[in-house]
C-alpha cells in the first residue's frame, strides 16, 4: 500500500505556455483512481508531456484546476506544492535523469530527502529497492559506470523510493530494451494493484494497450 | 479493468516537507561530490584571502605597531601644576585622582627643596632638589636594587646621586638640615625621565602638592578624563592650578589612526567588492553546471528555497575550505613581509566577512536557480 491513496482529477483544466501563446490543451475533465495504470498519448507535440507537468504540480494550469482527492490544489504557492511532490508523488523520467557526480545510493536516496525522510531510512529502503530490481551490486558506482538499462531501474528505485501514492511517467520505456521496458512495465503494474496512481505520458504501443485506460491528447479521450 | 474504490474522499495531507539537516547533510554531499566547482570557488576566496593578509593585514599590523609607539605614555600624561605655590592642593587629591574611570596611576609630589651630601660638606655648584612624594611611585620609575623606600627614606635619581658624589646609592643626604637615609637610586622613563635628576622622599606627613601626574589608561579619551579631573581636584585656589597634557601628541595619533585607519578600510572594502563579484561569478557556473539537477529535485518536492539552500551551502563550503587554505598562506605571508601578525581581532573580522562575501556572492546565482522553469529542463528533445 502507498502511504495515502490518492485520486487524482482534473477539471476543465487548460494550459498555455504564455499570454498571448495559444492553448497546447483546454476543457481536459479527466479522473486517474487509485489501483489504475492511465496511459496519455498522442502526436509528438499534443501536450501530453506538457499535461504530465501540470497534473504534477510543476506547471500551473492557464485555467481550470487539478484535484487531489477532489480538493483543488493547483493554486497553491509553490512551498506547499513541493511538499505535495515531495511526499505524495513519483517521478520516473525517460532518460534516467540521474546525478552523475553521486553514487546509485545517493541518486536513489535523494528523493527521501525532500519527503522528509531521515538518511537512514532513505538509504533502508533504497537498499531495499536497488534489490528488488537487480541493481543492488552497483550502490557505490556512479551513474557513468553503469549501463543505460541500469540506470533507469535506479531511477525506478529513486521514483517509488517514498512509497508515493501518485506515480508519474515521463516515457518511461522510450530509451529501453525489452526486457528493461518489462521491468518498468510491471513495476509500475505493481504499484498500481498495491493502491498508487499511475499515470504514463508515452507513445510506446504496447505500454498504451496494457494501461488500464487510455487518453489521448490532441485527439480526443478513450 | 480498473479496479473499483469506494473510500469516500480524503484530503491529502501535505506530509513532512524535508528536514532542515538532512537537506543540509545532503547538500554538503552533493557539494563535496564537485570538486571541481566547489575546489574554483574555494580558489577565489583563498587567493583574496591572501591578498587581504598581504595587503589590508599588514597595514593593519603596521597600523597597530605605529599607534602603540605614539600611543605611550607621553600621550597620556596629565600634568596638574601649582605655579605659585599658594594654590593649596590637598594630599587627598592623589587618592581622589586614582579612583576616576580611565586612571592608570597618580602620584603627587610636594615643593622641592635642595638637597646637599653631608659627607662632603661644601655646597655643590648645582645642588640637586628633593621633593616629597604623595601616593605609590609609578612603574616608569625603575629601582636599581629593587629596594623600595618607606615613608621617610630617600631614593636618589642617577643623576642626582651624580651631582651629591655618591658613588652608591646608600648613606645620607641633607635637606634644610635634616638627615635623611638614602636606601636605592631609580632611573625614569618618557615624560618622567627628568626626575633622574631628583631624589624623591615618600612620606605619610600631610604635605601640600606642588605637582600631581595622572596617566590615563590606554584608548582613553585624554581631553575628557583631563576635565575629569579638573572637577575633582581639591585645590583651596582651583584659579591657581593648570592642568597640562599632550595636545598635539594627541592630534597626532587621532590623525594617524584615521588616516591609516581609512586607507586599510577602502583596500578592504575594494578587495571585498572584487571577491564577492568573482564568487558570484563562479557560484553562477556552478550553478549552469548543476540546472539538470535542481530541475530534477523540483520535481522530487524541492522546494524554490530549498534550491537556494543547495547553492548557498555549496558557496559555504567552498568559503571554509577557501578561508582554511587563505589562512594559512596569508599569515605565514603577512608574518615574513612585515614582521607582525594583524591582531586576533582583525583575523576574525576578516574571516567572518569572507563566509558572508560567500554566502552573498551565491545569493544571485541560488535566486536564478531557484526561479528556473524545471519544466523547461526536464523535457528531453
Amino acid at each position: 500500500m502507498p502511504n495515502q491513496q490518492v485520486t487524482l482529477g482534473c477539471d476543465a483544466l487548460a494550459f498555455r505556455y504564455a499570454r498571448n501563446a495559444p492553448n497546447i490543451f483546454s476543457g481536459l475533465t479527466l479522473t486517474f483512481r487509485p489501483g489504475s495504470v492511465t496511459a496519455l498519448s498522442g502526436a509528438s507535440g499534443s501536450g501530453k508531456s506538457t499535461l504530465l507537468y501540470v497534473l504534477s504540480l510543476l506547471l500551473k494550469p492557464s485555467a481550470g484546476s487539478v484535484t487531489l482527492n477532489d480538493q483543488p490544489v493547483s493554486q497553491l504557492d509553490d512551498a506547499t506544492l513541493s511538499r505535495i511532490r515531495g511526499s505524495h508523488m513519483g517521478f520516473i523520467f525517460q532518460d534516467a535523469m540521474l546525478d552523475p557526480a553521486r553514487t546509485v545510493l545517493d541518486n536513489v536516496c535523494e528523493a527521501g530527502v525532500f519527503a522528509g525522510l531521515t538518511r537512514k531510512e532513505s538509504r533502508a529502503q533504497a537498499a531495499a529497492l536497488l534489490e528488488e530490481f537487480g541493481v543492488e551490486h552497483r550502490i557505490d558506482h556512479r551513474p557513468g559506470e553503469i549501463s543505460g538499462g541500469q540506470a533507469q531501474r535506479v531511477g525506478l528505485c529513486r521514483g517509488l523510493l517514498t512509497n508515493p501514492g501518485l506515480i508519474f511517467a515521463d516515457e518511461p520505456t522510450g530509451n529501453l530494451d525489452t526486457d528493461t521496458s518489462e521491468v518498468v512495465w510491471q513495476a509500475l503494474q505493481t504499484r498500481a494493484r498495491r493502491g498508487a496512481t499511475v499515470v504514463i505520458a508515452t507513445h510506446d504501443p504496447d505500454l498504451m494497450k496494457r494501461a488500464d485506460a487510455l487518453h489521448r491528447i490532441g485527439g480526443g479521450a478513450s | 479493468m480498473i479496479p473499483q474504490h469506494s473510500r469516500p474522499p480524503q484530503q491529502v495531507p501535505l506530509g513532512r516537507g524535508p528536514r532542515t539537516l538532512t537537506l543540509v547533510g545532503d547538500q554538503l554531499r552533493a557539494a563535496v561530490s564537485r570538486p571541481a566547482a566547489t575546489i574554483t570557488a574555494a580558489l577565489v576566496i583563498a587567493v583574496v584571502c591572501v591578498i587581504i593578509f598581504a595587503t589590508t593585514g599588514r597595514s593593519a599590523a603596521t597600523e597597530a605597531q605605529v599607534i602603540d609607539s605614539v600611543n605611550s605614555m607621553g600621550t597620556r600624561l596629565i600634568t596638574v601644576i601649582d605655579n605659585t605655590g599658594k594654590a593649596g592642593i590637598d594630599h587627598s587629591a592623589v587618592g581622589k585622582l586614582e579612583a576616576l574611570e580611565g586612571v592608570e596611576w597618580a602620584f603627587g609630589m610636594g615643593p622641592a627643596v635642595t638637597l646637599s651630601n653631608p659627607a662632603v660638606g661644601v655646597t655643590m655648584s648645582v645642588a640637586p632638589p628633593m621633593r616629597t612624594v604623595i601616593g605609590d611611585l609609578p612603574p616608569a620609575v625603575v629601582l636599581t636594587h629593587g629596594r623600595a623606600p618607606a615613608s621617610g627614606e630617600m631614593i636618589l635619581g642617577v643623576d642626582a646621586q651624580q651631582a651629591l658624589g655618591l658613588s652608591q646609592a646608600s648613606g645620607t643626604v641633607a635637606a634644610r638640615d635634616v638627615v635623611f637615609p638614602v636606601v636605592d637610586s631609580f632611573t625614569a622613563e618618557g615624560e618622567l625621565s627628568a626626575l633622574t635628576g631628583w631624589g624623591l622622599l615618600p612620606t605619610d606627613d600631610v604635605v601640600p602638592l606642588r605637582y600631581v601626574y595622572v596617566l590615563a589608561e590606554p584608548n582613553t579619551d585624554v581631553a575628557s578624563l583631563a576635565r575629569a579631573v579638573e572637577a575633582v581636584l581639591p585645590a583651596a585656589v582651583p584659579g591657581g592650578v593648570s592642568i597640562e597634557m599632550p595636545a598635539q601628541a594627541i592630534q597626532l595619533r587621532e590623525v594617524l589612526a584615521g588616516t591609516l585607519a581609512g586607507s586599510s578600510r577602502q583596500m578592504m572594502i575594494l578587495t571585498l567588492l572584487t571577491a564577492l563579484v568573482l564568487t558570484s561569478i563562479t557560484m553562477s557556473g556552478a550553478v549552469a553546471a548543476r540546472r539538470r539537477d535542481f530541475g530534477r529535485q523540483r520535481a522530487l518536492g524541492a522546494s524554490r528555497s530549498a534550491i537556494c539552500v543547495a547553492v548557498i551551502v555549496q558557496s559555504l563550503v567552498a568559503g571554509v575550505v577557501g578561508v582554511t587554505v587563505g589562512l594559512l598562506v596569508g599569515l605565514p605571508v603577512t608574518f615574513f613581509s612585515s614582521g607582525h601578525l594583524p591582531s586576533l581581532r582583525f583575523v576574525g573580522g576578516a574571516v567572518v566577512l569572507l563566509l558572508l562575501v560567500a554566502v552573498m556572492g551565491s545569493l544571485p546565482p541560488a535566486v536564478v536557480a531557484a526561479r528556473r522553469d524545471p519544466v523547461r529542463i526536464l523535457r528531453v528533445p
